[in-house]
């Protein structure tokens, strides 16, 4: 019962700094007066060892409830006195540190006025103190395997930190590959090394590593759970062949009748029903394009299943459901853009795959219809990302090197600064077949049969060729995503972290990491370095096999006087509550931050937040204006 | 006077440590509650503190965009507007509730914030003024 | 008399609605009056206030208050009730909180005699005449009690044994707290009657789909509100989220915003301090001025948020 706690209380003298102002003898005999106040003690510094050797014996020897150290502030010098009570057998929030040295006798310098300001901040903590209850320092079991969403280099690099320091990884890939977007791009900044060969180590390190379950053509359907104990469910498209048994020969593409034009050759080529995702692609097996088998649409063809020598094609034709637990969840889902049937004007990512050793005119600049540009213009949105500007004066080096019978205009708001894009761009013009316009606010690209028409400001010119380099995409699923894991997306679609500065990958949702190109435009260094400290975040957690802290002054709402109106949901910056099957709300421990947002703004008064209820902050604000001794 | 401050955990209670360090003086009518976010502050908190005598109550966060969980000060902010709307009809001044920002490193900002707010309210006058008892326009009148 | 418990009905500063809602209970009311001796009922029977007085103390079985505190008599009467009376209960917002004629406690009794008898819009007033606490007529000397100053709910002035919230309270909700004084099936005291724990949003159909106030608005100038969406996402001021529920809801349903009228929930220390946290969490606006104009928009802040509960809320009374 609060009305029968008995409270101890310490004041430091802080040395010189609060006895030289504070009259400690007055305050210790005006509160030994006061109710409920069992015992007052005076030490020059009971923080040191010594001293708190002193508050131990103090403690032994006439037993309290709660403890009120007065001295300096709680935030630096509260712990050892909870540790005290915690030695004791008893909780350590019963166990208050106010401050009287910043926030008195520093700050006041008359001695009669110090001390009534010292006497009305202990009546505050006392009155305080007074409404403390015990809380638990709670941990909960936590699972060491991590689920890794998104096998490009964010992910893959996430998944083998994660595997080489002992965790088992669920690696889930949308597509039927591993490496992700570079595995599909031509020449890389700021070397201008090959992309494809960059990944490629990686691509096979993951594909083999013992610790990475690798779940290809694969998406999460939910993610059931919160920090420490996810229940994932996987759907599996069905490959059509079987990865382990497949040698890649190529036979069963080979002999597939049906085939459409490829989206990643530019529309160029076509590509059969039973097929390689790109060339190169790894693993090194095919897959069944469903939409364009005949098997799947009429029920006869089994040209692959009969080319096949090596029984690896499997023909289920539906798709299946796996589910697994985890502990940690790595977003790593990268960037949106797709590739279609540019012919004149294209988009960065178009442009990738034109000028790809492997792409559908072996790296040849051409236009749709084969045809060498003359000219050729790089356009880099005025408002685009730092990354545009990357791959404009890259596209722009690139273009002025391979098409030597080009001139190439370069269409930017404002020349490179120092840096490697002005590198390239200078050596692009030092040829004497480059150009350099300034982009006009409003410039319009329009493409037409004779060429893609620019009209920047007062200049108008066609091209044969443009390339138009945008901001990056956000992915095509962060929208599903965000709901399925409770990842915020900023105004422009990209997932969020609530500190993007100083916890670049850690998420909203506690035990969920984001990496990598799903955070906002990244290049492939950036990818490698985020994916790093996401696994690097998933670690730290909690170590494998211990179990995962829980911020012990939660939110707790209590279900009686809870209507379910979700203001407590709404308030949440960490989507911490969620509404019960019986509408009530409930705060998941292992998200909760302890905050308060959600209880300050509880009209029912069903939600409190431990260690700062409104019953204990009443009573601090009616100790500081009324004394508070009753 | 008797003036409540809420300080959060993270800027405004540090910019008071910061404050303390210089010796910077801070009225002594003012005592100061930590709380961890200026939108843990309740309402019902900042009206019982005036209707226990308060003649102030100060809050004070990070500043907005720098909050240490994402929008609690934005929180506090539209929940003070709206205080101060119902402390009005109540013949309260409105000013008597302050809403400012200090960022953990703004010491001598934060000693500046209080004693102008300390300031203003003593301009003002205590708060709990004998309640003035309706004196009849004729005497013997209900 | 005839050995049957005796049963008090009174009202205070009340406009009546109280025992109207427990005539509309209906046969319900019968068997009250049958199983009890009314010995006070000011509106249906005839028995005499100063007979109260002559009462042993305690020995009034029931009874049931309603209406504010508001004028001397007013008091008086609940503490003599109190006395006299094993079991009271607050009958009604007015009573339990003191109701709507607590928004008298935002102005002043002279100001409010001024408006009334000297300076309201078509009054008839020419010698400027205010009511007297005693004034001579040719018979004699006639006296009213004087009004207090502040609107108290009875809670304030005597303890309470039991509260039965509404303005009025639902004759349905009547009926139930009827059976259960008729049985001798009471919670222990203190309780609260005829109404739910959780507050108006557990019962409420309308959903809530997270939309933000752009600004807010008042009932009146809508054609027609969205009658399946959340009044407050509307941008109208809807008390549920404060108010307990039991009502039935007629409000809602007749496409109004909740004003509240059966009084907060037990964990409300004060309905307007409460309803700042569900406003302040459905505002769009995040810079001062912002807040400051869409605040501006909200007419009549206490008065609408304390429709019922003024004389009950944190700061009671303006300064």
């Amino acid at each position: 019962m609060h009305s029968d706690k008995r409270i101890g209380v310490v004041l430091c003298a802080c040395g010189p700094n609060i006895a030289g102002v504070v009259d400690l003898a007055h305050l210790k005999t005006a509160l030994s007066g006061w109710p409920q106040v069992a015992w007052v003690e005076q030490d020059n510094l009971p923080c040191s060892e010594k001293g708190l050797q002193k508050v131990l014996a103090w403690l032994k020897e006439r037993p309290v409830d709660a403890l009120v150290v007065a001295g300096c502030s709680p935030k630096e010098r509260e712990e050892p006195f909870r540790k005290a009570f915690k030695i004791l057998g008893l909780n350590p929030f019963q166990v208050l540190m106010t401050n009287l040295r910043e926030h008195c006798a520093w700050v006041e310098s008359d001695p009669v006025q110090a001390t009534r300001k010292a006497e009305t901040i202990l009546a505050a903590a006392l009155a305080r103190v007074r409404k403390h209850e015990n809380i638990e320092e709670r941990s909960i079991p936590a699972r060491p395997e991590v689920l890794v969403v998104g096998a490009g280099p964010a992910g893959i690099t996430a998944a083998l930190h994660l595997a080489e320091a002992g965790r088992t990884v669920h690696l889930v890939e949308k597509t039927a590959a591993v490496g992700g977007r570079p595995a599909l791009l031509d020449e890389l900044y700021p070397k201008l090394e090959c992309s494809s060969c960059a990944v490629e180590h990686m691509m096979d390190e993951v594909l083999h590593h013992p610790g990475i379950q690798v779940h290809l053509l694969s998406e999460v359907t939910s993610a059931l759970g919160y920090a420490g104990n996810w229940k994932i469910t996987l759907a599996t498209a069905d490959r059509g062949v079987s990865v382990e048994q497949c040698i890649g020969c190529g036979a069963c593409v080979e002999a597939c009748p049906v085939s459409a034009p490829d989206e990643l050759m530019l529309l160029r080529s076509e590509r059969h029903a039973m097929h390689q995702a790109y060339p190169g692609a790894l693993p090194n097996a095919p897959l069944v394009d469903w939409s364009l088998c005949l098997r799947a649409r009429e029920g006869e063809c089994q040209a692959c299943l009969d080319a096949c020598g090596f029984n690896a094609v499997e023909l289920k034709g539906s798709a299946s459901a796996t589910s697994f637990e985890v502990g940690t969840i790595v977003l790593a889902t990268g960037s949106g853009g797709t590739s279609g049937g540019a012919r004149r004007l294209f988009t960065a990512f178009e442009f990738e795959r034109l000028s790809n050793p492997s792409g559908p005119t072996s790296g040849a600049i051409t236009i749709g219809d084969g045809d060498v540009p003359k000219t050729i213009a790089v356009v880099a949105d005025e408002t685009a990302d730092p990354l545009a500007l990357i791959n404009a004066s890259k596209y722009t080096w690139l273009a002025v090197h391979r098409v030597p019978e080009a001139r190439v205009h370069l269409f930017l708001q404002e020349f490179p600064g120092p840096g490697r894009e002005r590198e390239l761009v200078r050596e692009a013009l030092a040829t004497g077949r480059a150009e350099f316009h300034r982009l006009e606010k409003g410039a319009v690209e329009v493409e037409n049969e004779a060429g893609v028409e620019i009209r920047n400001g007062a200049e108008c010119g066609v091209y044969d060729l443009a390339v138009h380099c945008a901001s990056q995409e956000p992915g095509a699923d962060n929208e599903a995503l965000s709901r399925l894991f409770g990842v915020k997306l900023s105004a422009d679609g990209r997932m969020t972290t609530p500190n993007p500065m100083m916890q670049p990958v850690a998420a909203h949702a506690r035990g969920v990491y984001i990496a990598g190109a799903a955070a906002g435009a990244a290049t492939l260094r950036e990818s490698i370095a985020f994916g790093a400290a996401a696994a690097a975040g998933v670690l730290a957690l909690y170590p494998p096999g211990s179990d995962l802290k829980l911020e012990p002054c939660v939110s707790v709402v209590n279900p009686v006087l809870c209507s379910g109106c979700r203001t407590c949901l709404q308030i949440c910056p960490y989507g911490a509550i969620a509404r019960t099957p019986e509408g009530v709300a409930f705060v998941e421990a292992s998200l909760c931050r302890g905050c308060g947002l959600c209880s300050a703004g509880c009209p029912a008064g069903a939600l409190k937040t431990l260690h700062f209820t409104l019953e204990q902050v009443l009573a601090e604000v009616n100790g500081a204006t009324q004394g508070g001794r009753a | 006077m008797k003036l409540v401050g809420f300080l959060c955990n993270w800027c405004s209670y540090e910019a008071s440590m910061g404050a303390g360090g210089r010796r910077l003086p801070i009225p002594s009518d003012i005592v100061f509650v930590r709380v961890m976010c200026s939108g843990m502050v309740n309402p019902q908190a900042v009206l019982a503190a005036f209707a226990d005598g308060a003649d102030g109550v100060l809050i004070l966060g990070c500043h907005p965009g720098s909050c240490h969980y994402v929008d609690g000060n934005l929180q506090a902010q539209r929940r003070v507007g709206l205080i101060r709307a119902l402390l009005k009809d109540y013949g309260v001044n409105p000013e008597r509730l302050g809403l400012d920002w200090a960022s953990a490193s703004e010491g001598e900002r934060f000693a500046q914030l209080v004693q102008e707010f300390h300031a203003r309210m003593v301009a003002l006058g205590p708060q709990t003024q004998p309640l003035v008892l309706g004196e009849p326009p004729v005497e013997g009148v209900l | 008399m005839n050995g049957k418990p005796k049963l008090a009905l009174y009202w205070a500063c009340s406009c009546g609605g109280c025992d109207v809602a427990l005539l509309d209970t209906g046969a319900k009311i019968l068997e009250l009056a049958g199983r009890y001796e009314i010995v006070l009922w000011p509106i249906l029977v005839d028995a005499k206030e100063h007979s109260v007085e002559g009462m042993a103390d305690a020995s009034i079985d029931l009874c049931l208050f309603n209406g504010a505190i508001k004028n001397e008599n007013d008091e008086r009467m609940a503490r003599l009730l109190r006395a006299k009376s094993k079991v009271l209960v607050s009958l009604g917002a007015c009573s339990q909180l003191g109701g709507v004629l607590g928004l008298a406690n935002l102005t002043r009794t002279a100001e409010m005699l001024e408006t009334v008898y000297l300076k309201a819009p078509g009054l008839d007033n020419p010698e400027g005449t205010l009511p007297m606490k005693r004034t001579k007529v040719p018979e004699g000397e006639l006296g009213l009690p004087g009004l207090l100053e502040k609107v108290r709910g009875l809670p304030a002035v005597v303890p309470v044994d039991y509260v039965v919230p509404g303005c009025p309270p639902e004759p349905a909700r009547l009926v139930e707290v009827i059976d259960a004084l008729l049985a001798g099936n009471l919670p222990p005291k203190g309780a609260v009657l005829g109404a739910s724990e959780k507050a108006l949003c557990s019962t409420c159909t309308r959903q809530r789909r997270g939309l933000k106030v752009e600004r807010f608005t008042r009932r009146y100038r809508l054609d027609a509100p969205d009658e399946n969406l959340c009044f407050l996402e509307q941008g109208l001021l809807c008390l549920g989220p404060v108010t307990r529920s039991g009502c039935g809801e007629a409000c809602l349903k007749s496409n109004m915003p909740c004003r509240g009228c059966y009084g907060p929930t037990s964990g409300v220390l004060d309905a307007g301090g409460a309803m700042v946290g569900v406003l302040a969490s459905l505002m769009a606006q995040d810079s001062p001025e912002a807040v400051a104009e869409a605040v501006a928009g909200l007419d009549d802040p206490a008065g609408m948020n304390y429709l019922f509960s003024v004389a009950s809320s944190l700061l009671r009374e303006a300064r």
